[in-house]
């Protein structure tokens, strides 16, 4: 069970779930959950000899119904490798399996906002190095939407799409750019490498996609790691969140269920916590304390940088 | 052409609902916290387990406690398993013939 208690302080939700106190940490490698079960071997979350792509209920949840979902996504039965190495044909068929998700998480009553991300690194709490991510089906719309809303509200219509144009005319941050989506380091980045992978159209989520868009979703999404590892080849750890329209209020069934009320627009943010190649940026006293971030690198450099390795990268 | 939301307005908070017997003020802080003005809650697929679930259907909602059942979803083949403890695992298989 989980318990939601509200923070008066910070205005926010704190989620308890404590029986994730005993959930699986970095095991061996012949004992990973999120494998195949194989003759002869420990059973595995997924007790099949195969599969494509696997999405679970988590063993050890951060929210469950009737007050919200956790699920696993697992993107691949091949233990080593990353989202970066799949192939292209496997990634850009993870993105209808997002949308599939958004789309039937979405719709049930206990679910305000799907919630798409990928850890990846021990840097970031990583626990399981197969290559995965997770969906959160909140109860409520967590505090990073709820101020891109806000954002939208002060800029007098959708942020990202503001945003994004006033990148385009500056162009020194942009690091991909395809026919769908730009990418670039935004102007006031927290993080050293912190990317923000955007649609060109107004999306307000993977439901509103065109298929070709998916496609041109996840080959950039790939290109994006790839450089990432190529920038101090070495895995590079990261956050990976994907923000779209809250589904609070929607059924699939009509055409707020395919995102298309407006509120939020289909982008994908990384958080890289490594600055250099061997240093860490800790949240420390500003960041923690007094919610101010402080950077040591400026998003152009940055940006200069990162455009030069994803070109290098392939 | 997309549209923006207020956020001044009287948001609905379910977590706020479930947990009734909560102050009247942290009510109020919750709804202040998420204050998303919406209205068409009616339309919304029950939780799995909530009073009046249906089990769901072929095509959304969740699967069947029982049944295994196989859908389609664009490229994609979905068939949806119920694990020995009870949690559901869908396995997707691309049926387009992709690598």
């Amino acid at each position: 069970m989980t318990e939601l208690r509200f923070n008066e302080l910070r205005g926010e939700q704190v989620d308890y779930a404590i029986h994730r106190q005993e959930r699986t940490f970095l095991p061996s490698r012949e004992h990973c959950p999120l494998d195949p079960t194989l003759p002869g071997r420990p059973p595995t979350e997924i007790p099949f000899p195969s599969f494509e792509i696997a999405v679970f209920e988590n063993r050890f949840p951060a929210f469950t119904p009737p007050h919200g979902a956790a699920e696993v996504v697992v993107y691949t039965p091949d233990h080593e490798g990353s989202f970066a190495t799949l192939t292209p044909r496997r990634a850009e068929d993870l993105m209808w399996v997002w949308r599939h998700r958004y789309l039937e998480l979405g719709a049930r009553a206990d679910v305000d906002y799907v919630f798409i991300f990928e850890n990846r690194g021990v840097e970031v709490g990583v626990t399981l190095h197969h290559p995965h991510g997770q969906i959160y089906g909140y109860p409520f719309i967590p505090p990073v939407p709820m101020l891109e809303l806000a954002a939208d509200e002060r800029l007098g219509g959708c942020a990202p799409c503001s945003l994004l144009a006033d990148e385009l005319r500056d162009g020194r941050r942009i690091v991909y750019e395809s026919p769908a989506l730009v990418a670039y380091v935004p102007f006031a980045a927290r993080w050293a490498y912190e990317v923000h992978l955007v649609m060109r159209e107004h999306r307000p989520s993977l439901a509103a996609c065109e298929p070709q868009e998916l496609g041109e979703l996840a080959a950039a999404l790939q290109t994006l790691v790839r450089g990432y590892d190529a920038l101090f080849d070495r895995p590079f750890p990261y956050v990976m969140a994907v923000h779209q329209a809250p589904t609070a209020g929607w059924s699939p069934a009509t055409a707020e269920g395919r995102g298309e009320l407006g509120a939020g627009h289909l982008h994908a943010e990384f958080y890289p916590p490594l600055r250099t190649a061997d240093k860490l940026k800790y949240l420390a006293g500003s960041e923690q304390g007094a919610g101010a971030f402080i950077s040591d690198t400026l998003p152009e450099e940055s940006a200069a940088v990162l455009r030069e390795t994803i070109v290098r990268a392939g | 052409m997309h549209t923006t939301f207020s956020l001044n307005g009287t948001g609905v908070n379910r977590w706020a609902r479930a947990n009734s017997g909560e102050s009247s003020s942290k009510r109020a802080a919750v709804r202040r916290a998420s204050p998303y003005t919406l209205g068409i809650m009616a339309r919304k697929r029950p939780a799995p387990g909530a009073s009046g679930h249906d089990g769901g259907e072929a095509s959304e909602g969740r699967p069947d406690q029982d049944a295994e059942k196989r859908e389609r979803f664009g490229p994609l083949a979905v068939e949806r398993h119920v694990k020995d403890d009870g949690r559901a695992l869908i396995l997707y298989t691309d049926c387009e013939g992709g690598p």
